[in-house]
C-alpha cells in the first residue's frame, strides 16, 4: 500500500477531491444562469472538470516519477517548525497587542529559531528591525496597522 | 517631483505587497499643495518607477516585488546564487531603460492613432488574447506538463473566489464572508515564492544566498549586446500589448519570457540564468507602464487599478482625462510626457549605480537576512488591504510554496493563471452576452481569429519544445 501512495498519485488525488468539490459550487450556480449564455457557472464546471480529468492522469495512467523526498531532520526541523510557530502566534495576536510590541515579538522569536543568537542579541535586532519598520510604515506613510489595547 | 515620484515607485517595487496603487492612494492627500502637474509628475513617478523596482527583490532575494516581476526571478534568482546579481541587476534597469523611454517616445508621437486601434479590442479579442497567454502556462510548467495545468487550474479556482462577475452572487465562500473579497495574487505570490524560498533555505541551512564570491558587479558590453535583441523584443511586445486597457505588466512580462525562451537557440538555459530571461519582462513591463498612459491620456480609459487611481488625482484638480484633454490642456499633457522622458533617466541613474550595493546584499548572512525578508513579507501582505485575513494567506500559501518546491511542482503556472482567470472568465461571458451565446462570434472577428490560430501555433510550438527535451533527457540517460 506504501509502494502505490507515491507522491504524485497523493497529489493527483488531492485534485480530484478539488476538482469534485468545484464541479458541486459550478453546481449550486448553474441555476441562476441566463439561459444560452455562460453565467457564473461555467468556468467552475471547465475547472472542475479538467482538474478531475488530469488528477485522474496523474494518479492512476502516468507512471510515478522522481525519487523519494528527504524531509529535514534534527536542528533544521526545529528551526523550521520554530519559525512556522512564530509567524502563526503573530498572525494571532497582532490585532490584540498591536504592531509594535507584536513585531518585535516575532523578529525576536525568528532571530532565535533562525539565527540562533543569543538572547539579549535576539531583543537587540528586533528592537532595531521594529523600530526602523515603525519609523517607515506608521510614523512616514502612515499605514493603519493594528494598534492593540496598548494604542502603539 | 519626477525623482521623488521615482524614488518612491522604486522603494515600492522593492517592498513585496507594497504596490503602487497603494502607495499613490495613501500620498494623494498630501499631493493636494503642490500644483498638478507636479502632483501627478510625482504619482506618474511612482507608478513606471515601482516596475523598475520589482525586480530587484526577484532577483537578490526570489521575492517578486510586483506581480510583473515574477518572470524575472525565474532566471533572476539563479543568476544572484551563481554570483552575477549585479550583473541581473544592471540588465534589468539598462532593459527598462531602454524599453520605458522607447515606450515614452512612441506615447509622444502615437498617442491618437493607437488609442484609435487599442479600441478594436472588445472582449472577444481579449478573449483570444488570453489564450494567447495562456500558453505560456505550458512553458513554464518545467519538467510536467500535466502537473503545471493542474497548479493552473488551482489558480484559476483561487481567482475564482469571491463575487461573482455575472450574477453578483458570491463563489466558493463557504459561508465565511471574508471569502468575498476574494484571495490577493499578491499573498499567493508573496507565499509561494517568498515564505516558501525562505523554508527551502532553512532547511537547506543556507549560509547566505550567494555562498561564491561576487566576480562581476556590472554587465559587460559582451552581456548588453546578447541582450539587446531580447530588451527591445520585449519592450516593442510590453508596449503593443500595454496599449489595451486591462492587459497589466504581469501578462506582458509572462508572454515575452515565453517568446524569448521560444526563439532562443538555447531554451534550455532558461529557468538556470539566462540573462535573455532577465531583459525580456523587465523591457515588457517597463513598456507596458508607459503605453498604459495612452489609454489613459488619450481615452480616459484607466488600464489598471493605480491609473484609476492616478485618473482620480486628474479629477482632483477638476482634469478629465479623454480626447479633450489633450485638446484643452495641452500644455499639462506635454509636461507629464516629459517628466516620463526624465523620469527614466533618473531611475537609471538612481538604480544603475547602487548595482553593486544590492548585489552585495547576497553575502548578509542568512540568519539575518531571513528574519528580516519574513517580516517585511508580513507586512507586506497585510498592507495590501488592511487585512489579517491576508497574512493568513501569505502563511498557508508559503506552506503550499514549500510543499510545491519539495515535490517539484511548478509555481509560475499558479501566478499566471491567477492573473489570467478573471479577464479570461469577463471577456467570455461578455463575449457570449455580445453574441446572445453563440461561440461564433470568436471565429467571425478576424482579429480573435487571428490571436486563437496564434495561440495554437505557439501551443504546438512548446509542446515539441517539451518533446524534445525529454528526448535529450532520455538520451542523456542512456
Amino acid at each position: 500500500m506504501r509502494k502505490w501512495l507515491t507522491a504524485d498519485r497523493v497529489g493527483g488525488a488531492v485534485f480530484i477531491l478539488l476538482g469534485i468539490l468545484v464541479l458541486a459550487e459550478g453546481w449550486r450556480l448553474f441555476p441562476m444562469r441566463t439561459r444560452g449564455i455562460a453565467g457564473d457557472e461555467a468556468f467552475p464546471i471547465l475547472l472542475g472538470s479538467v482538474m478531475v480529468g488530469l488528477g485522474a492522469l496523474l494518479s492512476f495512467f502516468r507512471k510515478p516519477r522522481g525519487g523519494p523526498v528527504s524531509w529535514p531532520k534534527g536542528k533544521q526541523a526545529i528551526s523550521m517548525l520554530q519559525s512556522a510557530g512564530v509567524l502563526i502566534v503573530y498572525w494571532l495576536l497582532l490585532p490584540y497587542l498591536g504592531f509594535a510590541i507584536t513585531t518585535f515579538m516575532a523578529a525576536a522569536g525568528l532571530f532565535y529559531a533562525i539565527g540562533n543568537y543569543r538572547w539579549y542579541k535576539c531583543l537587540l535586532y528586533s528592537a532595531i528591525l521594529t523600530s526602523a519598520f515603525y519609523a517607515m510604515f506608521i510614523a512616514w506613510l502612515e499605514m493603519p496597522f493594528p494598534m492593540g489595547v496598548f494604542g502603539i | 517631483m519626477a525623482l521623488l515620484g521615482a524614488f518612491l515607485g522604486t522603494l515600492v517595487g522593492v517592498l513585496p505587497g507594497l504596490g503602487p496603487t497603494s502607495t499613490i492612494a495613501m500620498l494623494m492627500p498630501l499631493t493636494s499643495v503642490l500644483s498638478p502637474s507636479s502632483a501627478i509628475i510625482m504619482m506618474a513617478g511612482i507608478f513606471y518607477g515601482a516596475q523598475y523596482g520589482g525586480s530587484t527583490t526577484s532577483i537578490l532575494v526570489n521575492i517578486p516585488g510586483e506581480v510583473s516581476s515574477v518572470p524575472t526571478l525565474l532566471d533572476g534568482y539563479p543568476l544572484a546564487v551563481q554570483g552575477k546579481a549585479g550583473v541581473a541587476l544592471g540588465i534589468a534597469a539598462i532593459g527598462s531603460f531602454i524599453a520605458g523611454t522607447g515606450g515614452v517616445v512612441a506615447l509622444s508621437f502615437f498617442t491618437p492613432f493607437l488609442a484609435d486601434q487599442a479600441l478594436r479590442f472588445g472582449p472577444p479579442e481579449y478573449f483570444g488574447l488570453m489564450l494567447l497567454a495562456l500558453t505560456v502556462t505550458v512553458s513554464v510548467s518545467g519538467g510536467s506538463l500535466i502537473k503545471g495545468l493542474l497548479v493552473g487550474a488551482f489558480g484559476y479556482l483561487i481567482s475564482l473566489v469571491g463575487i461573482g462577475p455575472n450574477s453578483g452572487l458570491p463563489r466558493f465562500h463557504y459561508g465565511f464572508a471574508v471569502l468575498y473579497g476574494g484571495i490577493d495574487i499578491v499573498t499567493i505570490a508573496i507565499g509561494v515564492f517568498a515564505l516558501g524560498e525562505i523554508f527551502a533555505g532553512l532547511e537547506e541551512s543556507r549560509q547566505a544566498i550567494t555562498p561564491k564570491k561576487i566576480e562581476k558587479v556590472f554587465p559587460s558590453l559582451q552581456d548588453l549586446k546578447q541582450t539587446l535583441p531580447s530588451m527591445i523584443r520585449g519592450g516593442t511586445i510590453g508596449f503593443l500589448l500595454g496599449l489595451l486597457p486591462g492587459c497589466n505588466p504581469a501578462v506582458t512580462a509572462f508572454i515575452s519570457y515565453d517568446v524569448e525562451k521560444k526563439i532562443s537557440r538555447h531554451p534550455e538555459r532558461f529557468g538556470k540564468g539566462a540573462l535573455e530571461g532577465v531583459a525580456a519582462p523587465e523591457s515588457a513591463n517597463n513598456a507596458t507602464a508607459s503605453a498604459a498612459f495612452i489609454p489613459l491620456l488619450a481615452l480616459g480609459i484607466p488600464a489598471s487599478p493605480a491609473l484609476a487611481v492616478l485618473m482620480g488625482g486628474f479629477m482632483m484638480y477638476g482634469l478629465q482625462p479623454g480626447p479633450l484633454l489633450i485638446q484643452n490642456n495641452p500644455t499639462l499633457v506635454w509636461t507629464i510626457i516629459g517628466s516620463m522622458y526624465v523620469g527614466n533617466v533618473m531611475l537609471l541613474v538612481l538604480n544603475l549605480p547602487l548595482v553593486g550595493l544590492w548585489a552585495k546584499l547576497t553575502t548578509v548572512p542568512y540568519r539575518i537576512m531571513a528574519p528580516v525578508i519574513i517580516m517585511i513579507c508580513m507586512i507586506g501582505a497585510y498592507s495590501l488591504r488592511n487585512s489579517m485575513f491576508d497574512i493568513g494567506m501569505t502563511l498557508i500559501f508559503g506552506g503550499v510554496g514549500y510543499l510545491m518546491q519539495k515535490y517539484k511542482w511548478p509555481s509560475a503556472p499558479l501566478v499566471l493563471c491567477s492573473i489570467l482567470g478573471p479577464i479570461l472568465e469577463k471577456s467570455l461571458v461578455n463575449s457570449l452576452a455580445m453574441s446572445a451565446g453563440s461561440p461564433m462570434i470568436f471565429f467571425t472577428r478576424p482579429i480573435c481569429l487571428a490571436l486563437i490560430l496564434a495561440a495554437c501555433a505557439l501551443l504546438m510550438i512548446s509542446l515539441r519544445f517539451i518533446r524534445k527535451g525529454k528526448r535529450e533527457d532520455v538520451k542523456e540517460e542512456y
